[in-house]
């Protein structure tokens, strides 16, 4: 049985504009279930579908004499996938684009003393806008992926909104897709939960149904990114090489490797010895200072954020919304004390912990996602 | 879907399909059995190696069965140099498959001296390197490995020279002959290599096996053991259902050589013509080599994203690859066209059309009309 033939639960039916239905789809597989369940969700409500995986990077920079990557699992797991639901299905070489606008960021965010989130760049970057590239040169109205989160349309235009399965909820890393872009975004799986995803990939014998989920950043193996920024900067550079350790009140207690080894709110790594657990407070690039202190220290009343990007009505000063300031936090609410269209600067309703220069404030007003910025400043209380 | 990929692989044919089919029950078995069964596979095998030998132009004892192309490249390359321990030296030219250039970089990383021959703007080696090189005196056992013709571009090259100019110097002269074989006349009379390597697939036949013709007296070290088949120098049991349909591919593809080279020709050069017509900037890559094979043509087309433009012929139904089908799902630089020279600027689309004997007019026709609209569809939208 193909999987055209194969019958998908009456709720999967595709609650997209109906407008939309015959026009075709151009669909970023990346070998996963989620993305996979996504074609298949759009090849089942009559869209024509064409399957693309992006190369972004090579996994092999040393070893091997065939580039590793030509047999990269999740190419060939797209292409089966791809094969099975019977649609064409490319693999586009993206790695000169993701290495300009994700990598070399990510080295330079750590370098400035921040710690970035590469998957919003590669969201808002290599995603969307160089698939939307390809797209309209295949004569593709629509492009897709196997995001959970989701797309509105109504008078007003085209709206991201948070996931049906709130704990699934991606949204915290797509507020930095290009605002026209979300017109011609579909999110198939957006409604679903991972185990509903899971169900459908079953019944429809997709081969990535029970395939383990990966929570890496994918150019870093085995987490260790110290080993990517070393590649990139070499050994000697000033963010991997020693620096003073120091106290909020600037008495210096030891010293560290690097401060681009450290992360603003990290307990692990840092000496022991005092009354109470100790956290990075701060991390001063100009003097290679990574400062430590107790968790109190840790607190922020408020933020500034830069890159904004805007997907609704720009806020109003004074307007309250919620904000998630982490992947996984709990959205918290918070008043606009000024939003331009690059920058924004919030205060806190409650003081919160770890607000980190490099993550992402991402800004909701109920489940819609009105925009986000790159955290540059905490406000200590 | 049109299908003009047949460089990568070529279905199988159904006169091959056929006589395998009249095999099974009677020689599906393990040739290397001491029961009547085992005789008869083997015996089935013998007439499938005996066949293979007369279409090559040798002799049955010098066919060494093996998984494939790639296999056969490996053995060719590691198998004389590790045969030879006192330290070899091996040419082999820019342009040949993975199979034979990586096995030299493996054989140079036990102490073997390898060469690289560069090649001309048409992709053909430079006979004056060659013969530099075979000249070098005091220069301990030599393997020259060029190609018969070029699997990306189908730059045919000058093997009967090459494999003069080798003997002439002492050197042994190894020819991947995958692509060359069926679509030009590959015989050891004319060319009288001392190994030569074929595959099935590329003929209509089976994937999975393969020949290296050995001269007698040529030594090679296995790279596998456990067991004395063929030779000790491919162990394992041996395939005589593959072995048949190998052999009945490679004897149609050679009865059938004088029609079908002739109409390959013909659809290369309309195809050819057609492209250069509708787009003026195309690039024919090895379009003014001395010789080309008939059923292939390579293209290269400015200003087009090649994974796009692939992706909107797969959803039009056109199969067609990058160059080799080895590079394909990552789409990197191609190291032939690298070595012929072709360094584009920006985007750039290599095309490679390949036909078989079941290519029609229609086929290309339909080809030609879809490449000329989609190049034009995706260059206006990049």
């Amino acid at each position: 049985m193909s999987a055209r033939e194969t019958s998908l639960p009456a709720t999967l039916a595709s609650a997209e504009d109906p407008g939309a239905s015959l026009e075709s789809v151009l669909v970023a597989m990346s070998g996963g279930v989620d993305s996979s369940v996504a074609a298949a969700i759009l090849v089942r409500s009559g869209h024509p579908v064409v399957g693309a995986t992006m190369k972004t990077f090579c996994y092999s920079e040393t070893s091997g004499p065939a580039k590793v990557c030509c047999g990269l699992e999740g190419i060939a797991d797209a292409r089966a996938v791809a094969a099975r639901l019977e649609v064409p299905h490319n693999v586009f070489d993206l790695e000169k684009e993701f290495s300009d606008d994700v990598i070399r960021d990510f080295v330079a965010e750590y370098v400035a003393g921040r710690t970035p989130i590469p998957c919003v760049r590669c969201n808002s970057f290599t995603k969307f806008r160089d698939l939307v590239r390809r797209a309209d040169a295949l004569g593709c109205r629509f492009i897709a992926t196997g995001h959970y989160a989701r797309v509105t349309r109504g008078p007003e235009g085209a709206r991201l909104r948070r996931a049906g399965d709130q704990r699934k909820d991606q949204t915290y890393f797509l507020w930095g897709i290009p605002a026209p872009v979300l017109a011609r975004l579909l999110l198939p799986v957006g409604e679903m939960t991972k185990a509903g995803v899971r169900e459908t990939a079953r019944e429809l014998r997709l081969s990535t149904a029970d395939k383990p989920e990966s929570f890496e950043i994918c150019f870093v193996p085995d987490d260790d990114y110290a080993g990517v920024l070393r590649r990139h900067l070499g050994d000697g550079h000033p963010a991997l090489s020693p620096g003073p350790l120091v106290l909020a009140d600037g008495s210096e207690i030891g010293r560290h490797e690097g401060y681009a080894r450290f992360t603003v709110g990290q307990r692990k790594g840092l000496p022991g010895g005092f009354p109470v657990a100790m956290y990075v407070i701060e991390i001063v690039p100009r003097t290679r200072t990574v400062v430590i202190g107790p968790r109190e220290h840790l607190a922020s009343s408020g933020l500034v954020a830069g890159r904004a990007n805007w997907l609704a009505e720009l806020p109003e000063t004074g307007e309250e919304l919620g904000v998630r300031i982490r992947h996984g936090a709990p959205i918290v609410a918070a008043t606009v004390r000024k939003a331009e269209a690059d920058e924004f600067e919030l205060a806190l309703a409650a003081p919160q912990n770890a607000v980190t220069p490099g993550q992402s404030a991402v800004l909701y007003r109920g489940d819609l996602v009105v925009g986000g910025g790159v955290i540059l400043e905490s406000a200590k209380p | 879907m049109i299908y003009l990929d047949h460089a990568a692989t070529s279905p199988l044919r159904p006169p091959v399909w056929q006589a395998m089919q009249d095999l099974l029950g009677e020689a599906d078995f393990n040739p290397a059995s001491a029961h009547s069964a085992g005789g008869r596979a083997a015996e089935a095998l013998q007439v499938a190696r005996s066949s293979l030998a007369d279409t090559l132009g040798g002799s049955r004892t010098g066919v060494i069965l093996t998984g494939g192309g790639t296999l056969s490249d490996n053995l060719a390359v590691l198998g004389f140099a590790r045969a030879n321990s006192g330290g070899v030296r091996i040419l082999v030219s820019a342009i040949e498959h993975k199979a034979v250039l990586e096995s030299a970089a493996r054989a140079r990383s036990e102490g073997a001296e390898v060469h690289v021959l560069p090649v001309d703007r048409t992709g053909t080696v430079r006979m004056d390197h060659a013969k530099r090189l075979l000249e070098a005196a005091d220069a301990p056992p030599t393997l020259l490995s060029v190609m018969w013709a070029n699997n990306e571009t189908g730059t045919v090259q000058p093997v009967e020279e090459l494999c003069a100019a080798a003997h002439a110097h002492g050197a042994l002269f190894h020819t991947d002959a995958v692509q060359a074989f069926g679509k030009l006349a590959v015989s050891l009379e004319t060319v009288p290599a001392d190994l030569l390597t074929l595959t099935a697939h590329k003929l209509g036949g089976p994937v999975g096996i393969g020949l290296l013709y050995r001269a007698e007296g040529v030594e090679l070290e296995p790279l596998a053991y456990g067991g004395a088949q063929e030779g000790g120098l491919w162990p394992g049991t041996q395939n005589p259902l593959g072995a048949c349909g190998f052999a009945t591919a490679a004897r149609l593809a050679v009865d059938e050589i004088a029609q079908t080279t002739i109409r390959w020709r013909g659809l290369r050069e309309d195809l050819e013509a057609g492209l250069r017509t509708s787009i003026p900037d195309l690039h024919v890559h090895a379009g003014e080599a001395p010789a080309r094979l008939p059923h292939v043509l390579s293209v290269g087309i400015p200003g087009c994203d090649q994974a796009v433009l692939l992706t909107a012929l797969d959803m039009e139904g056109v199969a067609v690859s990058a160059g080799s089908a080895c590079n394909s799902g990552a789409h990197t630089g191609s190291h032939v066209l690298d070595a012929m020279g072709v360094t584009p600027e920006g985007a750039y689309a290599v095309l490679r059309f390949s036909f078989a004997a079941s290519t029609t007019e229609a086929d290309v026709a339909a080809a030609l009309d879809r490449v000329t609209r989609l190049v034009e569809q995706t260059r206006i939208a990049s």
